[in-house]
This record gives C-alpha cells, structure tokens and sequence, in this order.
C-alpha cells in the first residue's frame, strides 16, 4: 500500500500517513437497509437494522426479529409514535436484547454525539438520531418541507472529515428522491441543526440520541 | 455554488450555463442557432462538457447520434431536441430584488408579483403553532386567517394562485416521529371577498388522521372553477393515490374523486394528471398521462422502457404549456422534462438534469426548478421557453426549491447554507 492513501481492511478504512502509519479514518457498521412499513414506524424500523446487524434474531422473550415486533417491545402502536419523552426506543432495544445495552441523550452536544458514535464500532451497537426538521429550515435526502421529526441509524463515520453515513428507513418509501444510505457532510453541523433544537414548545422532548453503553 | 449578495442585495449579470449535447456537427449547430435563437448571453456544451461559445446548440428532431430518451412516449410526439443541464457557476441577477425570511417569522410559499409574496408567518417562531396563512411584503406580512387554537394545529405550506387567489396545503403538526403522515387540510382564499374558505381535509376524506404522505411534494392548483390536489385515498381497507378536486367558493364540500393518479396540473377545462401508478424499488412512478375535461377521463400518452423502469414524477400547465418529468427508479439516471403546447400536438423541447426529480414551477414563459433537499445538485434554474435559454438562480443545499409566480415572472428564490432559517430573495426574471 503506497503512503498517503486509503485501503480498507474489513469495516473500517485506514489512511497510510507518510511514515506509513495506518490511522482509521472510516469506520462502518455495514448496515443493511429496511423501509418503515408505515408512516409512524421509522423507530422499530430503525431498531430492527440495528438488531439485525448484530444478528439478534430472537429477543430475550423469544419472539422472533421482525419489525413488528420491535415496534411492540418500543410500545409504538400504542403511542402512534417511538416517544423518546418516555425512552421508548431505549427500552424496547434493551428489552429485546435482554440487557441494558441501548441508553438516550436528549438534544446533546456534538461531543456526545461524536463519542457515541465512535464507541459504537467498539459495542458493535450502532447509534441512531432521532432528529427533527423545520418548515422553512434546510432538510436533508430528498425530504420534504414540512416539520417532523424522524428515526435513523448512523453506519459510517469518518473521522478525519467528520462526515456522517447515515441510513434512512424512510427513503423510497417516504421520500422518492432519498437514498437509503447518504453521507451527510458532517456531524457537527448535523448535530447543532437537526439534533439540538427542541422546536415544539410542549415541554416534553423530542429529539436526542439512541447508543450502547456497553 | 450559494447565492451570493453584495451590499446593494444584487448579485451578477444574467449567465446562462445550458449545456447542450447531441451535437452531431458543428455546422448543423450554427445553423440551428439561428433557426431556435438564443437567450443572450447564453453558452452552451457538447457531450464532453466544453464551451462552445453562446450558441444554442441542438439536434435535429430525431437525430439520434447524440443524447436520445431512454424511454418510449406513445401517443404523442416527442422527437424534440434534448438539452442537457449542467450545474451553474455565475448566478443570474433578479430586476428589483428584495429580500425577507432568516428568522422563522416568515416562511414564503410562492410569489404572487413582484411586491408580493404567498406564505406564512408569526411573531414568535418559537411557537410552531403560531403560523397562519400570509400575504409577504417588503415591509412586513398581512395574515389572511385567524390564528388556530385547539390541540390539532396545521401548518400552512405550500399551494399555487395569483392576485385573484390562492389555494394552498397545510399539515398538522405532529409532535414526534411519524414522519411520513400527511393530515392535510386544503384552504383557498379570494381577493375579491377577502375570505379563507376550507376546501377539504384528509380526515374528511379518509375517516383518519394517519393519511401517508404521498410521493413528489404535491401542491394543489386551481383553474377558475376548481381546485385539483392528490392524496392517498382510503377505500375498503386499501390506500390508493387519488387524484381529487374541490369546487371552489362552496366552503368545504364533498371532493370529486376523478381517477387513480397524482401529481395534478390544472388547466382552463380541467385537470392532467399522472396515472398508472407502478411501484418499483425505491419509488412509485406513473406510467401514463391523462387529463379529465369535467365529465371523464381519457389518456394523452403512455410511457414505455426497457425494463419498464421510467415513469412520470411531475406534471405542470399553464396557459398553451404542459410540461412532464420522467424519472426511473435509478437516481443516477437523473431526469427529463418534456415540454408540449396544450393539445400535445408539438413536443416543444426536452430538458435532461442530474437530479433524479424536481420541485418545479412554471407559467407561460418559464419553468423553473430544484432539487428540493436531494444530497446533490442543489442548483436552482430556470428555462425559457420561448429562447431556450437557462438561467442559474444560485444554490441553495438542502433548500432548492424556487418556484415562479403563475402570472408574471416573478421568483422567489430560497438562500440557504443548510445551517439555518432561510432567507428568500424575490424578483423578476428578464
């Protein structure tokens, strides 16, 4: 391998410096794409390709992967939504996996975000964002113009860049023009746009982080 | 590229940056300049990229030596010359620019002239229930509605009209991750009587309030009769994309369910809308073009490809224009729009760009374009369709979406550098 470029030896490709030192610049968790099912199911879709990913194919309780069934352990039908207020993706993940595995950040700093990020390739647990978007504000992978908030799962990271690879289960199924996996340019300013400003004014939160602890 | 201001809010002269392709010879270019003329100014490209001066360069009707469709329009010609889009580098001045937005109290929709613009504000942006449906002006904003109360709030969005009127979306806030619902309400307003009237709602419609949102950002339009909108249509346990119409100036009323469809395009005896929908991997593409006159519906053309991977994704009218976008279910293949005068008898030109779709607008003379929040090609633009030329309206990531006033050619063009509000910059193309 010449100095001063790229080679990628499993997940993760290094950058040769000119001593020849290899550094890890881009970390993957090789994230398999699924599309939510329904408009409200972007959480359990998005725990499903995570827990898919580690091959958790049977939860604790034993009932079998499917995206049904982690929206059931996330209590998704029952709220309509994945309530991040009440820690119900945390929950659900942990329930499944039969271990305290998954916790929550709510609207954290990019520090908190960059470091779950980072641990995550060392847990094998990817982290997901639950970020919400503002009419009349920038969006990102074809969305569209109105204010929601919406669930993904962070695959790759580079960490020379700071460029984020995310994978939105909404892509083709919500949004046309979207592409299941996309680099967005970077993690701090993904961070202090979509992650850091509660926008409802209801008192309860909203947006934050999903990441493994252990 | 962003769009870039001085300190008097202008930016540079007009430069078009068309680039065409499919150019066989160099002398049938220089003879097609001057047979289709050319908006000045103008440059333009062969397949390899290069500049060849300010020529409109151009095949001839099915020259197939250079650029062709990779799909079959059957029914109607499409032998038009195919113009290649490429991403803008000087953007075009706007006559008599001025500016609002960048801090949440005014989120523009569409222009109505140059004074004036249709969209939404509040006096605190903090409060995301507070939007209510706006006429924007240089010196301030004048709400056309009351202010909603009550635990179901909609969010004023985007819509189509004139000085006359206007007739516009709206979606109730949701509090938390159900991203792809779309509880409509569709309103409509009358300069005349000054009254805001509903014309319909997603829950009227469907008996439920977790109606999906369908593909491609559709807004409503209007002809002097009736509104025309598509939503995805519940019936006997099966969502079904719909398009639908309201008569206007009857309040809230019963919508005529007109066909299996979307993307709806009024004109002045009714509606063309896309319909055969086929769902493919990563979308849903419409595979014929049909227009209903009041009574029934009948089909214009059909759409056919290898692999049966083309579709429409777009459909625009105004006056004696029609446009359609093409789009396959590989984002790679960008898109194509083709132009024909109203009764599809000529097929005026074909415009080739990168991005996959497109939030277009457009009125008799010009169509104009972005790419929405795509990860690419947020370049806006805008086509003449009388010179061919194309004009570089800026970029604008996350936020390319400019869209041009149906009477005059008034834009509003978004400034965005994916950080934060947007601000909107509003004048007149020349």
């Amino acid at each position: 391998m010449a100095r001063n470029d790229y080679v990628t030896i499993g997940n993760t490709t290094y950058y040769a410096d000119n001593d020849g030192r290899l550094m890890s610049v881009i970390q993957y968790h090789n994230i398999e794409w699924a599309g939510q099912p329904n408009n409200f199911f972007c959480g359990p879709t998005s725990g499903y390709m995570i827990l898919r990913n580690v091959g958790a194919w049977t939860s604790a309780r034993g009932d079998g992967l499917s995206i049904e069934n982690v929206a059931t352990y996330m209590e998704t039908r029952r709220y309509g939504f994945t309530s991040l207020q009440d820690r119900k993706f945390q929950q659900g993940m942990n329930d499944w996996l039969g271990d305290s595995i998954y916790t929550t950040i709510h609207t954290p700093s990019y520090a908190q975000v960059r470091s779950a990020v980072l641990s995550s390739y060392e847990t094998g647990y990817a982290t997901a964002v639950d970020a919400m978007e503002r009419r009349g504000g920038p969006h990102y992978n074809g969305h569209n113009n109105g204010t929601f908030a919406h669930i993904m799962v962070v695959d790759g990271y580079n960490s020379q860049t700071d460029a984020v690879y995310l994978v939105d289960p909404g892509a083709g199924v919500l949004w046309p023009s979207g592409s299941q996996h996309f680099w967005y340019s970077s993690l701090q300013a993904f961070t202090t746009i979509y992650l850091q400003t509660e926008y409802y004014s209801d008192g309860k939160e909203h947006i934050g982080i999903y990441y493994a602890v252990k | 590229m962003s769009r870039h201001f001085g300190k008097s809010g202008h930016s540079h002269r007009w430069v078009v940056i068309a680039t065409v392709v499919c150019v066989a010879l160099a002398v049938v270019a220089y003879v097609l300049h001057g047979m289709f003329g050319q908006g000045e100014g103008a440059s333009s490209s062969n397949q390899d990229g290069t500049t060849s001066g300010t020529a409109t360069v151009s095949t001839e009707p099915g020259d197939t030596d250079g650029l062709s469709l990779p799909f079959s329009i059957e029914g109607v010609p499409s032998d038009a010359t195919i113009l290649d889009v490429s991403e803008g580098t000087e953007t075009s001045a706007l006559e008599g620019e001025w500016t609002f937005g960048g801090d949440y109290t005014k989120i523009g929709s569409f222009p109505i002239d140059s004074d004036t613009v249709f969209g939404s504000c509040t006096d605190n942006p903090d409060d995301l229930t507070s939007y209510v449906a706006a006429l924007i002006m240089l010196n301030g904003a004048t709400p056309l509605e009351e202010r909603q109360i009550g635990e179901t709030v909609y969010e004023p969005q985007d819509g189509t009209g004139s000085a006359q009127g206007a007739v516009w979306r709206s979606s109730v806030l949701s509090l938390s991750p159900t991203t792809g619902a779309d509880d409509w309400r569709l309103q409509a307003w009358s300069a005349a009587t000054g009254t805001v009237d509903t014309l319909g709602t997603a829950r009227d419609l469907n008996g439920e309030n977790d109606t999906p949102l369908l593909d491609g950002e559709i807004v409503p339009t209007e002809n002097e009769s009736n509104a025309f909108f598509a939503s995805w249509y519940l019936n006997q346990g099966t969502w079904t994309p719909t398009v639908i119409s309201y008569a206007l100036n009857e309040g809230t009323s019963t919508p005529t369910l007109i066909d299996t469809g979307s993307y709806p395009a009024a004109t002045d005896g009714g509606v063309i809308y896309a319909g055969s929908p086929a769902a493919t991997e990563s979308t849903t593409l419409y595979k014929a073009l049909h227009t209903w006159d009041t009574s029934s519906s009948s089909t214009v053309f059909t759409v056919v490809s290898e692999g049966n991977d083309w579709g429409i994704s777009g459909v625009w009218a105004y006056g004696d224009r029609r446009a359609v976008c093409l789009s396959s279910d590989k984002a790679a293949d960008g898109c194509y729009i083709g132009f024909w005068d109203g009764s599809f008898s000529t097929n005026i030109t074909w415009l080739h760009m990168a991005s996959p779709s497109v939030v277009a607008s457009m009125n008799e003379s010009w169509l104009v374009w972005g790419s929405g929040s795509q990860a690419d090609n947020a370049g806006m633009y805008a086509y003449n369709l009388e010179s061919n030329a194309i004009e570089y309206l800026g970029s604008a990531i996350g936020y390319s979406r400019p869209v041009i006033a149906s009477e005059n050619n008034t834009v509003l063009v978004p400034e965005s550098d994916g950080q934060g509000a947007v601000i909107f910059h509003v004048g007149t193309l020349s």
